[in-house]
Order: C-alpha cells, then structure tokens, then sequence
C-alpha cells in the first residue's frame, strides 16, 4: 500500500495530469477513492475524539461546579456550628429576661461573643466616623449641612456599620456626609 | 486570537460574558459581581465613578450620577419620550447644537453614547484584568425596538470605549442564542424580559441561522424595582397603623426596609410565606419598635397584579402584532430576574399555554448570548461542537428490581461509561441485561429502553464473575451498550437508536413523576438494599455453617433459628425489622469464629475468609443482582 502511494506521487511528478489521466485513470481513481475513504474514516475517528474531548469538558466542569456547592454547604456547616453557642447565649438571656432579671448590659457580652465569632472567621467592622467619603468603602444615604468647611465630604454619621470579609468590602459602611454651606 | 466579549448594556444593570472552550461565561467585575450597574458619576472630588462606586454616592450627588443612560441613546431632545424622562430624572438633560442630548456632569456636557462608552469602558478593562488578555472586540445588545440611530448611537459607544464592536444585536436573539434556538429550523419563539426597570416582549422566528424580530412591545418604565417599591409602601403603610410612625421618614429606617422588602420578595419565589423581621426600626416614648410582619406569596402577588396585567396586556399585543397565532409558538424563553416570580411564570404559562424556558439564569442569558454570537463570528462554535445533553438517565436494572444508574441525566454526549457487576447466585451461567431510562429508583418506573443476555459464563460462587457493563452514547445520542465477561472475554451488545426519541413533553413528565416519587422511591429503594443485604448475609451464614460443620450444635441451630427469621423477615417484613434481624444474625455468625479460634480445626483452614472475601466483592463491584427467585438471575 506504502509503495503503491508512493508511486503515485512518482507519476504524478513525472507526467502531465492529462497524460496521468489518459493513461492510468482507472488506478488512479481508484486509488484517490481509496485514499479518500481512508481520509474520511480518520476524520471521523477525529471528530468523534475531539467531541468527546469536548463532552468530558462540560461533564467534568459540571461535576466541578457541583462539588464546590457540595463545599460551600459544607463550610457552611462549621460555620454554623461555631455559631450555636450565641444561640445558647440569647436563650439564657431571653429566659432571664422574661424574669426581669436581665440588664441591658447583659445583651454586651452576648454581642461580643457572636462579633469575636465573626472576627475570627475574618470579619473587620468598618466605622468610618470623621473620614473622608470614599464609595468604595461607604455608601452615602444622606448629607448633613454644616458650616465647617473642612467638615465638606468628610463622614458626620455612620448610619451602619460596614464590614469587610477577608479583604472583600461585603457591605459599605452607610454614612451621611457633610456638605458645607459657606 | 483575542476574544471577543459579549455585553448585555442595560438601561439598570450590564453584564459581560467571553466563550470559554466553547461555553459562554459571565466574567465578574472588579467588584467581583456578575452584574454592573450602569450607573456613571464624578464625585465632588473630580474621580470618575462607573457602577456600584457610583451608585453608592448617587444619594448624595444627584445631579452629577448618571444613570438609565440607555433611555436617551440615539434620542433627539425633541423626542416625546426624552421629553418625558427629562423631568424625572435628578441631572440635567439639555438639546445639543444638532438637535440630539446631551447630560450635564460635573459642569460638563456629554452625549449618551460618550455616558455609555464609560459604563463600556469599565466593563472592558475589568474583563481584560480578569482575563488577562487585550480585548479589543465585542458585540453589544440592543433592545429590539432600537432604532438605526440608537443602534448607531450604542455602536459609537464601543468605538469611544476603544472597542471594535463586530455586531450589534437583539436582545430577545441573544436569548435565543443561549438557549441553542439559532440551531432549529423555522421555530416560532416568544421571549418575555422582565427586568429591573424595564419591560419587554418580541415575537422571534428562526430558520437557517436567521432570526427574524417579527414583533416587539414593552415598557420602558416597568419592572422589578415597582414591585420592591409597592412591597416596601404596604409594609410601611401597616407599621404606620399599628404604631403611627411613618419608618420612611428616617433615611436608615428606609435603607433597612428597602432591603428588607426586597429580600421578601425574592424569599416568596421559593416559599410561600417569609417574614419581616426589622428589629429596632424606630423608636418612641414608650421606647424602641420593632417590624415584624407575616408577608404571604398571596399578598405579593396581590400587590404586584398591576404590573403583571399591564405586562401581560402588552404581551398580548405584541402577540396580535405578529403573524402568528399563540399557538404556533414553539417556545417561551423568560429574561430578567423578576421572572423568577412564581405568579409571571403562571401568567406566562397561561398566556401562551406552554411551559417557559427559564433554566439559564434570566440576568445572564442575554449576556451569555451575545458570547455566543462573538463564538460564531469567530468560529469559536461549530456546527460539529454543539453538544447536546441527555435529559434523562440510562442505566440497568440491577438485584431487587432497583434500576442502577450508568449515565447521570444532564450528561454532555458523546460520553461512555463502565461499571463491573456480578452475578447473585451461585453457578449462574447467563446474566440479562435490562436496558432504562428515567429517574425513578426502580426499574418498572422507568422506560425499558431493551434487553439482551449474556451467556457462556462459566459456573463460579455467586459475586466471583466480573461483568463489565458499558454504556456508550455517541454525538447523534444512540446508545450502544456491551456487556463483556472479564474471565471468558465473552461478549454481546445491543444498539438502541430511541434513546433520544422521547418528545419534549415525555421527558418533562418523566421528570417531574420522579420529583413526586421521590420520597416514596428512596423508601422502596431502601427496603431492596436492606432486603439485598439480608439476602448477602443469609448466603454467607449458610456458607459458613456448610464450611465449618464442627462448630458446636447449639451455634449451628441458633444461627439456622437467625437465618430463619431473617428469611422469613426478607419477603414480607418492614426495614426496620429486616435490619434488625439481619444484625441479630450477624452477632450470631460472630460466635462461629469465637468458637472456631478457641477450638482450632485440624485442617487450619481460615474460616473467616469466605465472609470477608464476599464482602470485599461486594464492594468494589458496588452491586449484585438476581431477580426475586434465583432460579432465573439476571445482572
């Protein structure tokens, strides 16, 4: 078959098509339907692996997609779990409180612990009093008119606190600022 | 080659998404957001602001934040429409020489394509970071009412942007490009888009890769935010009637509720009741208030009716528009997340008498759309690569009738499977393999796609013969199955062409049957593991009695009185007791080994390797099978 093909090739150097076609016609197309069908076999054979190349793809990001859920719900779960101990905490409240027994200074460290909990999964409180409005940081839900022009765009009330996840600003501090009347 | 970026430039939010080894993906901002408001602003300290930077300064720098930009696009100023939305919004909007808009910022006139061109600008550079690559190429969406000159005017806008904006397309196409419809021949498609702050609705025909706009409605000033807006009144107007404060007065009471109406909203799509729960909102003499209020799906859907009627007023008027009749329609697609609402999906429903497609996420498709559209342009998408997903699972029936499955349903295809089984009695020389399709856990739910028996096998104890299964669906989703002996080599297989020949109603059905059967499969599919344990168990008990026949007679007769009961438990008992017995036969079968380490065979043979070897067969071949007598097994 190698030789055969070679030979080919060796005609077709040598001759002239037309006198390739007159004289070796019939060996000729036989031999290019032979080569085409082989031609056409392989594409196939390429396309077939190339699209199961292409489904293993989407199969595997899709099976990737579902064990990050699978994770998220997990790391939720610890998450959670750390969290059971404020719940404790506000039921011990609650039923002293139902007694009058309970202070407001007794909601203090309730907060602390559920805040220390958050701390330590990577939250930061953003408490921009006196700063200078920055949207990436705040969201300005009003201003203040003041007479100090130095108190101009600067922080006069932070309405909500804003907090930052690990570096991530996942909700702005809500501020009012203030706008000079000169 | 660079890519080319697909971007959904909406009048509240944008969107950007970039084909990635053949699928659309959304690429966040540098915010890490999936979405960008088109919001654009210059503070007071002269910085340009695009997206959320800019809407969290708007409250207080009204007259310099541009937003819903899109609405004066390609607009002149004498346009009734500019007219009307001149005086509602906060900046100024004035004619320019030519006769078109121009905004003021910051005591500087722009024209909305320059406005748009920010919001475009930041949406490129942020994509470039995300990517790490130059992009220099987009195609950009356009409502499919736009006119040439806000076609034109948003083409400008790329160029301003610095992008070379290969096409500008529809929207409602974009929809159908993500959902795969460019691909089917003369299709009818209605695609309903209920967004943030606008409404509309085209009437599609497809054929030959051409999608024809036939017909298009809307709404400029309809969307999801009037209905957080009505939520949020009818929750303030109830405080004010049990307490007498307004909470909208106080800016933060106000921001609270404002989320709270609209995380209320969003809960009722999947619950039928949530409640608002504002702790502190205000206060009074007699000291601190608190909103609590009971919110019903009813009661939302009470309060959005309006907006829903008028939606669906103008739907039916685009339908009269085009040369169709509803029920020439071939599909729904729904866009815009107010979509998700439970009440627009039945309205929709009702109106065309056909369920909605709503399984790409209704803020993205647009947006993954016209990546696909980059894809083509690109020859990124060929014809050859567009792979289809099988909607329903294939696998065999396996021991106690329970159908085991091989392909997961939403499996991409080509793709092929194996998986070894055995067999579940001893000397079982032949295997039948029973060919389903569906979700339900037994096979007799689910559709019998074929069978065929393979024979030769030659006689060994029950679970020792390895049976390689493989299921194997090619491009076109026929389904080739072979089920090979590992020992002999033996082989036999059949093709099965229908696998994909259900119609699109069938395979909803199967769907949602195996939903309400949920609950009901997982217990029927529970008692045959239990039963097949059991069934396990007994074979190796009796094993153990015929291998080890000096143990002592009172262990013989009370692991025969535990194998008695046990049987006897297997055909007509509960879970429950079928476990327990099975456990009370497993002590048991433990005193047999005691007995044998005290009292040592002569011929030393290790009598607790038959049950762990079982076991272990068990394991890795994952099932073993046998029809309810074993007389005629199957795999």
């Amino acid at each position: 078959m190698d030789e055969e093909e070679n030979n080919i090739e060796l005609d077709k150097e040598g001759l002239d098509d037309s006198v390739v076609v007159e004289e070796h016609a019939g060996d000729t197309i036989k031999k290019l339907k032979e080569r085409l069908k082989e031609a056409e076999s392989k594409a196939r054979e390429y396309l077939d692996g190339w699209q199961r190349a292409q489904a293993d793809f989407a199969n595997l990001r899709r099976r990737d997609e579902e064990a990050k859920s699978e994770f998220v719900k997990f790391a939720n779960l610890s998450f959670v779990q750390e969290l059971i101990p404020v719940l404790d905490s506000f039921n011990l409240a609650l039923a002293h409180a139902s007694t009058g027994r309970a202070q407001v200074a007794d909601v203090k460290p309730v907060y602390d612990q559920f805040f220390s909990i958050l701390k330590q999964n990577g939250l930061e409180e953003l408490n921009p009093m006196e700063e200078t409005f920055d949207p990436k940081y705040h969201e300005a839900i009003g201003v203040v008119p003041t007479d100090e022009p130095e108190k101009d765009h600067k922080i006069l009330e932070v309405i909500q606190k804003g907090y930052i996840l690990v570096g991530k600003i996942i909700r702005p501090a809500k501020v009012k600022i203030g706008e000079y009347h000169g | 080659m660079a890519k080319i970026i697909g971007i959904d430039l909406g009048t509240t939010n944008s969107a950007v998404a970039v084909m990635e080894a053949g699928q659309p993906k959304i690429v966040e901002n540098a915010e890490g957001a999936r979405t960008t408001p088109s919001i654009v602003a210059v503070s007071k300290t002269g910085d340009r602001l695009v997206g959320l930077l800019a809407k969290r300064q708007a409250v207080t720098n009204p007259k310099n934040t541009i937003f819903g930009i899109k609405r004066f696009i390609g607009h002149t100023f004498a346009d009734p429409a500019v007219q009307k939305d001149k005086v509602t919004v906060p900046f100024e909007a004035k004619a320019s020489a030519t006769g078109g808009v121009l905004v003021k910022m910051s005591d500087k006139d722009y024209r909305p394509e320059e406005i748009s061109a920010m919001i475009l600008q930041k949406l490129k550079s942020d994509t470039e970071a995300k990517l790490g690559e130059k992009i220099t190429e987009a195609i950009i969406t356009v409502p499919a009412y736009f006119n040439d000159s806000q076609r034109q005017a948003t083409k400008d806008a790329g160029q301003i942007a610095g992008l070379d904006v290969k096409r500008i397309i529809n929207e409602p196409t974009a929809a159908a490009l993500a959902y795969g419809f460019n691909k089917k021949k003369n299709e009818k498609i209605a695609v309903f888009d209920f967004g943030g702050g606008t409404f509309d609705v085209s009437i599609l025909e497809v054929g030959d890769d051409v999608v024809e706009v036939k017909s298009t409605d809307g709404d400029s000033h309809l969307g999801g935010k009037d209905i957080d807006q009505k939520v949020l009144n009818y929750i303030a107007d109830e405080f004010k009637k049990e307490s007498g404060i307004d909470v909208r007065k106080d800016a933060l009471a106000l921001q609270r509720l404002d989320e709270a109406a609209e995380k209320a909203k969003i809960e009722l799509s999947t619950a039928t009741e949530t409640e608002v729960n504002i702790p502190f909102i205000t206060s009074d003499a007699s000291g601190p208030r608190h909103l609590l209020l009971k919110l019903s799906r009813a009661k939302l859907e009470e309060l959005s009716r309006e907006f829903l009627d008028r939606a669906m007023d103008i739907t039916k008027r685009a339908m009269e528009a085009s040369p169709f009749k509803v029920g020439d329609l071939q599909e729904v697609i729904l866009v815009g997340g107010q979509t998700r609402m439970p009440a627009i999906v039945e309205a929709v429903k009702k109106f065309f008498g056909k369920e909605p497609n709503k399984s790409i996420n209704p803020d993205e498709v647009v947006a993954l759309g016209a990546a696909i559209q980059g894809g083509i342009l690109r020859g990124d998408v060929k014809d050859v690569l567009l792979l289809d997903v099988i909607p329903l699972s294939l696998g065999i029936e396996t021991m106690g009738a329970v159908a085991t499955k091989l392909i997961e349903k939403n499996t991409t295809i080509p793709s092929a499977k194996s998986q070894v089984f055995s067999t579940a009695a001893d000397n079982q020389t032949s295997v039948e393999i029973h060919i389903v399709q569906g979700e339900r856990a037994m096979a007799a739910d689910n559709k019998s796609l074929g069978r065929f028996i393979l024979d030769g096998i030659p006689p060994s104890p029950r679970g020792m013969p390895q049976i390689e299964v493989t299921f194997d669906v090619d491009a076109n989703g026929i389904l080739n199955v072979k089920a090979k002996d590992k020992t002999t080599g033996k082989e036999q297989s059949i093709r099965i062409e229908a696998s994909s020949g259900l119609s699109k109603e069938e395979i909803e059905k199967m769907q949602k049957d195996a939903e309400a059967n949920a609950a009901e499969d997982q217990k029927k599919k529970e008692l045959v593991d239990a039963k097949n344990m059991a069934e396990q168990l007994i074979y190796t008990a009796e094993k153990s009695l015929k291998d080890n026949a000096n143990v002592s007679d009172d262990i013989k007769s009370s692991v025969n009185d535990k194998i008695a009961v046990l049987k006897k438990e297997k055909e007509s008992g509960s879970i429950d007791s079928i476990k327990s017995a099975t456990e009370a036969l497993s002590t048991e079968l433990q005193k047999i080994g005691e007995y044998l380490s005290k009292n040592p065979p002569a011929s030393e043979k290790p009598v607790g390797e038959p049950e762990v070897k079982d076991a272990e067969v068990k394991e890795e071949k994952k099932d073993e099978n046998e029809k309810k007598d074993d007389l005629e097994p199957k795999v």
